[in-house]
């Protein structure tokens, strides 16, 4: 069937890498988008690369169980996490299936249908809620976990997931992997930093090391459509236009675009009016908050401290910073040590508020409402007048007032 | 020297020694003005504090960081009512009963749970232990801040000059601040039969063990937190509501969701209804109750009992604290309930007199004692003629379940002071994902309240998972005067529940 049309708009996204000249990479490895086929539990798993992944809540089967009695006990010595209960997987994987399946068919949010998200998040993701249902975990890292994030607030959640048993092996590369007789898989890496090798033995190895575009089988080329070489990725005009006239592209898609649903879903309803003529608006990229939905929750709107020293300078910016107990944490005597919030301002006059980081339980719901003020342009000031409300963790943040530059301790204290 | 070594003797003064050996400046400071006072036994200070609650703890800090010699006068426990008998026990309860809630869920979340048991006197024993702790945080404060901690109840005396006296030793200084808080109303035999039978949310948290059947009376957050708690932890428990609803000040959406909240939990609760006497038997309280049936719109009454009763809990409201203070002394202006006037800077009608908090009736919140008594201290030590606190849209929280955020006007008010016609409100209502695989439900409602012609947000509303801390940012941006379009304009953060707020049509 041929179809033309005055505009053709490309939002195919994307689709998770395999690694390239690993031997057994691909024949015995799983990405993202496998994670929910599995017909049983991926057991002992590598999550590798810290720094991309996809995870699709599309097309997902049922499970045959495994309990994790053997699994959970011994977990329960290294940890004060409980486990003493069975989990059923199969029917976890169940009910999610069903509501998926209901969601599908009742056409319902968008949010259902795709649940893409920027790289560098989603491996630790994984990781995060495998650890969390007692799996043995381990998560290898080339070079960095969460690129493109804050880097100290990375190292609080991997700090995070360490103390909570989620291993971590940095500055390692994988080198192969084998199946063997027993069906599990051995991996061999090597350590960057030491030249050493080193084999373990695993059930499951999630390649989470990038994403890319669906782009060959459209045959893009043909067009003269732009594309930059080192991704594969279209090359976008702030208007979503390609290089070809009346084709339109964004989404995953796009090159230098947030892989992140809402700004998918926002870009691609500006598109829509500005084809229809019933606007000029462009979809505006900046100030994009997102979170990190790890074990502790990571939060983050605007720049980064780096790029904000970056861009105006150490002497041009003022961090405002607090480590904080979250009252959930007290009783149950959790350790709370990464539990933090900074907040990036531009040095003098009104402190505009350049970015603003937050660790700490439900850092998703608390973060929404500051992106809004941040959206509004609001400045340190802004925060100290707005009256906090007690007793929750969000009221930290419009509490906040020692400096980094002071090198006072940032504990905070009781009211 | 001699001089120094009496004073340093005498136990009027032992709080003075701490003083006068901890800072070379002000020990010279204060030895010349205990000296120079006319009556020696008076200590003179710059900013003397009545109450060692939020406010006052607050303002006194921030008067010492300032430079002002300060000492606060307390005759409980520092830290008030929010750390003692409030905020914090009250949160710690509140996650317990979020922990049980979710007992409910984990089957469906794939664990397989035997029974559990739920240790009230476990709870308990930690939920003490953490207050303590704060205790000794709260004193640590205020030597690392250099205020002195006065230990007694305090009382204005007819001096002349404003003095205060705690326990025969007298106090005075150009500035003092009353931060007494208030305290849960009380009902007496008098106002019904067997009324002392019952406690109040002090006594809520003085119970030893969870009570097997309860009943509360009272439709304020108070009244509708406690609920939520007891009969989520496991206590068969009733509301008696006077008429059909909780929150009656909140927004009418919050009212009308969360009366169904709590009714569909497991609260029993009875609408139009009073407590008319309370009768003590073997097997517990007998609590007899009025109810009008609004149905037949007659003054016909229909009385029952609720039997067995071992906690009836009355959260019918609160008094400020001014027993005991000899208020009239000073000749402060009160209102019809007793709380302490002022006007927007925090002045009594007398000169050199304050009060913050509770103890004034307007916004019963920590956090706006706390902004109240800094913004004085620094308009008192720091000559900012100005420094006050804005009380419009202050953001609050009612811990039910789902817990409720609101902050500035309900559509109420908005009509009423600007015109239907000049107010807009979007609702939304929505089952969170986190439910989405459970057999349990709540809702998640949230209501935004716009005005004018740029649809600024005057107010916003909500109720559901997650609520309590989805509303700071968001206070924040409407105290910036947000609009909806700037609402429309944030990108949202995805899965949440908040992001509803940034897509609503």
């Amino acid at each position: 069937m041929i179809l033309t049309a005055k505009n053709i708009v490309i939002a195919t996204g994307g689709r998770p890498n395999y690694p390239i000249g690993i031997p057994g990479a691909k024949e015995h490895g799983i990405t993202s988008d496998d994670i929910f086929w599995l017909k049983k539990s991926p057991g002992k798993t590598l999550v590798v690369g810290a720094s991309c992944i996809l995870l699709s809540l599309l097309d997902i089967e049922p499970l045959l169980i495994k309990t994790l009695e053997p699994v959970s006990k011994k977990r329960q010595t290294s940890r004060q996490v409980f486990m003493p209960v069975n989990l059923h997987f199969l029917l976890l994987m169940k009910s999610v299936l069903t509501y998926i399946k209901c969601y599908c068919t009742c056409e319902s949010r968008e949010m259902v249908l795709s649940s893409t998200r920027r790289g560098s998040d989603v491996a630790l993701e994984c990781a995060g809620f495998l650890t969390g249902i007692g799996l043995d975990t381990t998560v290898m890292v080339r070079s960095i976990a969460l690129r493109g994030f804050d880097q100290q607030m990375a190292g609080l959640i991997t700090d995070y997931m360490a103390t909570y048993g989620t291993k971590f092996l940095w500055k390692s590369v994988p080198k192969s992997v084998d199946k063997l007789s027993s069906g599990a898989l051995q991996v061999t890496w090597t350590d960057t930093r030491t030249g050493d090798e080193h084999k373990d033995t695993y059930d499951s190895v999630l390649w989470a090391v990038g994403r890319a575009p669906e782009t060959k089988a459209l045959g893009l080329d043909q067009l003269g459509v732009r594309l930059k070489k080192e991704t594969g990725k279209i090359l976008l005009g702030s208007d979503e236009s390609t290089s070809v006239p009346n084709i339109f592209a964004f989404g995953d898609i796009g090159e230098g675009r947030p892989e992140l649903t809402p700004t998918a879903v926002k870009a691609g309803k500006l598109l829509a009016r500005r084809l229809a003529g019933l606007s000029a608006e462009l979809m505006n990229y900046d100030n994009v908050p997102t979170t990190v939905f790890t074990p502790l929750e990571y939060a983050c709107v605007g720049l980064s401290e780096e790029d904000a020293e970056e861009r105006h300078g150490k002497d041009g910016i003022e961090v405002y910073h607090a480590f904080y107990k979250p009252l959930e944490f007290i009783v149950a005597e959790r350790d709370a040590s990464q539990c933090y919030l900074k907040v990036v301002c531009a040095r003098g006059g009104e402190q505009k508020i350049l970015g603003l980081h937050f660790t700490g339980p439900n850092a998703g719901e608390v973060a929404q409402g500051f992106a809004m003020g941040f959206q509004c342009g609001a400045t340190y000031s802004h925060l100290l007048q707005t009256v906090g409300i007690h007793p929750t963790c969000a009221e930290e943040v419009v509490k906040v007032n020692i400096t980094k530059r002071s090198g006072l301790d940032p504990a905070v204290t009781g009211c | 020297m001699a001089i120094l070594r009496q004073l340093a003797r005498s136990p009027a003064t032992s709080c003075l020694r701490e003083q006068l050996f901890s800072s070379p400046r002000r020990h010279a400071a204060l030895t010349r003005r205990a000296m120079a006072s006319a009556d020696p036994q008076t200590t003179r200070l710059d900013f003397l504090v009545i109450g060692g609650g939020s406010g006052g703890l607050a303002g006194a800090r921030r008067a010492s960081e300032l430079g002002a010699s300060a000492a606060v006068i307390e005759s409980h426990r520092l830290g008030g009512t929010c750390v003692n008998v409030g905020c914090v026990p009250k949160k710690v309860m509140w996650n317990a009963a979020v922990h049980a809630e979710y007992l409910h869920d984990h089957s469906d979340y794939g664990f397989e749970v035997e029974s559990v048991r739920f240790s009230w006197e476990a709870l308990k024993a930690k939920r003490d232990a953490y207050i303590s702790h704060l205790n000794r945080i709260y004193r640590n404060n205020l030597d690392k801040a250099k205020v002195q901690n006065i230990q007694g109840h305090a009382r204005f005396t007819n001096d002349p000059e404003p003095t205060v006296e705690v326990d025969g030793r007298k106090y005075t200084a150009p500035h003092i601040l009353i931060a007494t808080g208030g305290q849960p109303t009380v009902l007496s035999d008098a106002d019904i039969p067997g009324g002392n039978l019952g406690i109040t949310s002090d006594g809520f948290f003085e119970l030893e063990t969870l009570p097997k059947r309860t009943v509360i009376v009272g439709a304020g957050y108070i009244a509708v937190e406690m609920a939520g708690i007891l009969s989520t932890l496991g206590s068969k428990t009733s509301m008696i509501i006077r008429q059909s609803g909780v929150l009656r000040n909140f927004d009418s959406f919050l009212s009308t969701n969360c009366t169904k909240e709590l009714q569909n939990s497991g609260v029993d609760l009875w609408k139009n209804s009073q407590v008319t006497s309370v009768r003590k038997t073997e097997k517990g309280l007998e609590v007899t109750v009025v109810t009008k049936d609004q149905e037949k719109k007659n003054d016909e009454e229909k009385t029952s009992t609720i039997q067995e009763v071992d906690c009836l809990l009355w959260a019918i409201g609160r008094q400020p604290n001014t027993s005991g203070l000899n208020v009239a002394a000073m000749g402060l202006e009160m209102d019809e309930r007793g709380h302490i006037v002022v006007d927007e800077f925090q002045n009594t009608s007398r000169p050199g007199i304050y009060a913050v908090g509770d103890v004034c009736g307007k916004a019963l919140l920590t956090p706006v004692a706390i902004a109240a008594g800094r913004k004085l201290a620094h308009r008192l030590f720091e000559g900012k003629k100005d420094s006050k606190l804005d009380y419009s849209c202050i953001p609050t929280v009612v811990f039910s379940h789902p817990p409720i955020g609101t902050v500035g006007l309900t559509e109420e008010e908005a009509i009423r002071s600007r015109g239907k016609e000049n107010v807009k409100v979007y609702k939304t209502s929505f089952t969170p994902m986190y439910h989405a695989i459970t057999s349990r439900k709540s809702q998640c409602i949230m209501k935004l309240v716009c005005e004018g012609k740029e649809e600024k947000v005057v107010g916003l509303h909500m109720q559901g998972l997650g609520c309590d801390e989805m509303l700071q940012g968001f206070a924040v941006a409407i105290k910036m005067g947000a609009t909806k379009a700037d609402f429309d304009k944030t990108v949202a953060i995805h899965p949440t529940s908040s992001e509803e707020f940034v897509t609503m049509r």
